[in-house]
């Protein structure tokens, strides 16, 4: 790649890190081949290249330590064939986890488009190159998400309660009630004062990562209106492991809407 | 002389992983035991839209993982999962909770080296919470031809108070496998029915199933029976599991134990951080389809109210008259019952004791007089600690199946690299050290803290 690459756009960049989310620079060092006895050459074996990976981008956590490995990807059906010593960012998906990682390309940029981010990444306290990125897209995430709730507060937790449904089940949620006293109105048809919203206690795994309040927590709170025989019980649910966040992000949510 | 051998299945490729893959589930192909499929309450590792499954080619030596089970949540992954090869022809069938919505889902592969998502046969809305389907895979021929016969069992909520359920299909390789879901709850007088209904299936035709049978509930504490059906057929008829009456009521269903008690769905302080409830566990002698054995947990026994209590009965004439087999187990868990070609039995459990889980696998060739005993793992009860809250620990259930003279199973544990930890050996994929007990990142260097992963074990004869 020449150093007269540019810079990937940054809408570009965006699309192909919340579609891949593993991104590395690498070297090809084998065409047609592959590291993996679980990812056999397909037919056209040219589709087949091993990467040695020399820098994470991104990555979930138990990868980012992935630079000095050898990966094998499969290359996207619409992408340019690769030639031995050839670099480039791959943008993949996991297709295989067995003695090594085989992956899936699914977008590629020149080595040099990301290499503003790689510089930028040794100046700050961001661990991945594209940190800053990822952040930008759960911070549009979250704003999508405030978007399909029908009301949005800051408010503290005054009240909890057993709502005392029986349950046969392990997996069942153990609804408890909770009660809110509401600062802030963002969105949806609330007034300021006492609300009260239901929550799944338990913590079983169906479960498990949905927000359980807290005595006195103040926090901005994404409430989803109840539905069905629920609706005697309380307006609003909690179902969603985002609908609880930090009182700061409110400023980021307004930025994102 | 018997080996018996133990892998940590986590591949390399994850070494970086902390997540608590526990509750797993076990499938070996009949006709080829060297290819294998494990299943665990493990994430996709990237968060993808599907599950995976562990698959292994070579008797459970290696393993890689492919996500192909519907139902990924991130980052929870996929809900209760259990898995069952046919017979013949090394189609694999699993019985899911969807991890995004709670669905019950039956699902089929007809390769399991294969990437594509599996195909749903069955899908159950989640309106009434349905449980742990349980698959086991059997066969028949018809002119000529092989069908696959595959039993479900689980807790169907649409059929409260009678939820214990078996879903049969008489021909699942085809179509979508016409499944008929069959209650094997009959007694009346009931209020609902444990999470585990489990199955033995003989090549016979005799099928039992075992389910826990609820008459009270109230302040956490389960009154239940412990029942065990029999159908003399396959299952295959218009009222099935009608063949095993009770000897007092007459009602189908012979009733194991009576007016049991547990606190259901609850941490109790005797197994550390796991919850008590719902352990049960079936298997039927190949040889004789008239021995039939039964495990199950209670709060009958032990010291204290608390104590998780694990009993172990035998029956010689078909499920009619049940004797102890073995002596109870305090504060043990996830029995899993096989028996092999010889009639051999075979017991694995978890019990925790002095603040160590232990994995134990007992092997009994005379009705329990004597047992062959082995540790499989051993490691303390607080290590990984678990999200507060977080339920279940170990898992509902672990598996252990026998195909001719062998026996395979798998169990959740501590996966801190300490060969004191393995007193039959172990073998890891996933770096580690075992001088400095260090589990290692990608990169070789970089510690990764100790989580649950799920361990293979073989015992070959």
């Amino acid at each position: 790649m020449s150093d007269s690459t540019p810079a990937a756009a940054a809408g570009d960049l965006a699309a192909l890190v919340r579609r891949a989310p593993l991104g590395f620079r690498g070297t090809v060092t084998r065409v047609g081949g592959t590291s993996l006895a679980a990812v056999p050459p397909g037919a056209d074996d040219a589709r087949t290249a091993v990467v040695a990976v020399t820098e994470v981008l991104h990555a979930p956590n138990g990868f980012r330590r992935l630079a000095g490995s050898e990966v094998t990807v499969r290359l996207a059906a619409d992408a340019s064939p690769l030639a031995v010593g050839d670099t480039a960012a791959f943008f993949t998906r996991g297709l295989v986890y067995g003695e090594g990682l085989g992956v899936v390309e699914l977008g590629r940029l020149p080595a040099d488009a990301v290499q503003q981010h790689v510089s930028m990444a040794a100046t700050t306290a961001d661990e991945m190159p594209l940190s800053s990125v990822q952040r930008t897209i759960r911070e549009e995430d979250l704003a999508a998400h405030a978007g399909q709730t029908d009301a949005v507060v800051v408010a503290t937790v005054v009240g909890l309660e057993d709502v005392d449904r029986a349950s046969h089940s392990e997996h069942a949620p153990h609804w408890w009630r909770a009660a809110l006293d509401v600062s802030i109105v963002e969105a949806g048809d609330v007034a300021p004062g006492r609300i009260t919203v239901l929550y799944p206690s338990s913590g079983d795994r169906r479960w498990l990562h949905v927000p359980k309040p807290a005595p006195g927590q103040e926090a901005l709170w994404l409430l989803h209106a109840t539905t069905g025989e629920l609706a005697a019980e309380a307006p609003f649910q909690l179902l969603h492991p985002d609908d609880r966040q930090p009182v700061q992000r409110l400023a980021v949510l307004r930025e994102g809407r | 002389m018997p080996t018996i051998k133990v892998v940590d299945i986590t591949p390399r490729a994850l070494s970086g992983d902390t997540s608590l893959d526990s509750e797993p589930n076990l499938a070996v192909n009949p006709e080829n035991p060297n290819q294998l499929v494990a299943t665990a309450f493990t994430p996709d590792p990237m968060g993808g839209p599907l599950a995976p499954v562990y698959v292994s080619a070579d008797g459970g030596d290696t393993w890689v993982l492919r996500s192909v089970v519907p139902g990924n949540a991130d980052p929870g992954g996929t809900g209760d999962i259990s898995v069952g090869f046919a017979p013949q022809g090394g189609t694999l069938y699993t019985g899911i909770l969807n991890g995004e919505d709670g669905d019950l889902q039956v699902l089929r592969a007809a390769d399991v080296t294969s990437d594509a998502p599996m195909e749903v046969l069955v899908d159950r809305a989640a309106v009434h919470n349905p449980d742990q389907p349980w698959v086991v895979a059997g066969g028949t021929v018809v002119n000529g031809s092989g069908r696959d016969v595959v039993y479900v069992g689980n807790n169907d909520g649409d059929h409260q108070p009678h939820s214990a359920t078996v879903d049969v299909s008489a021909d699942a390789r085809h179509g979508h496998g016409a499944f008929r879901s069959v209650q094997v709850d009959q007694r009346a007088h009931r209020v609902f029915d444990g999470p585990p209904v489990r199955i033995a299936l003989h090549p016979d035709g005799t099928v039992y199933t075992a389910f826990e049978s609820w008459s009270d509930f109230s302040g956490l504490v389960v009154t239940f029976d412990v029942v065990v059906t029999r159908d003399d057929k396959g299952a295959l008829v218009a009222s099935p599991f009608q063949d095993l009456r009770d000897s007092d009521d007459g009602v189908a269903g012979q009733r194991v134990a009576a007016g049991r008690r547990v606190r259901f769905n609850v941490k109790a302080a005797t197994l550390g951080q796991e919850r008590t409830g719902a352990d049960l566990s079936i298997a039927v002698d190949p040889t004789d389809s008239g021995t039939v054995w039964i495990a199950w947990c209670d709060g009958t026994g032990g010291t204290v109210p608390t104590d998780y209590v694990l009993h172990v009965r035998r029956s010689t004439d078909r499920g009619q008259t049940w004797a102890p087999a073995r002596a109870d187990l305090v504060n043990a868990k996830n029995p899993a019952l096989a028996i092999n070609a010889d009639g051999l039995v075979g017991l694995v459990y978890q019990q925790l004791a002095h603040d160590q889980w232990t994995t134990a696998l007992e092997l009994t060739a005379d009705g329990g007089a004597t047992a062959e005993a082995h540790v499989l793992h051993q490691a303390p009860g607080d290590v990984p600690k678990a999200p507060p809250g977080a339920l279940p620990y170990l898992g509902d259930y672990i598996r252990m199946v026998a195909v001719g003279r062998d026996f395979y199973g798998i169990f959740a544990g501590n996966n801190t690299p300490d060969r004191a930890n393995f007193p039959v050996g172990v073998t890891y994929q996933r770096n580690a050290d075992f001088t400095t007990h260090q589990l290692l990142d990608l990169d070789g260097v970089s510690r990764v803290p100790p989580s649950l992963d799920p361990f293979f074990f073989h015992r070959a004869a």
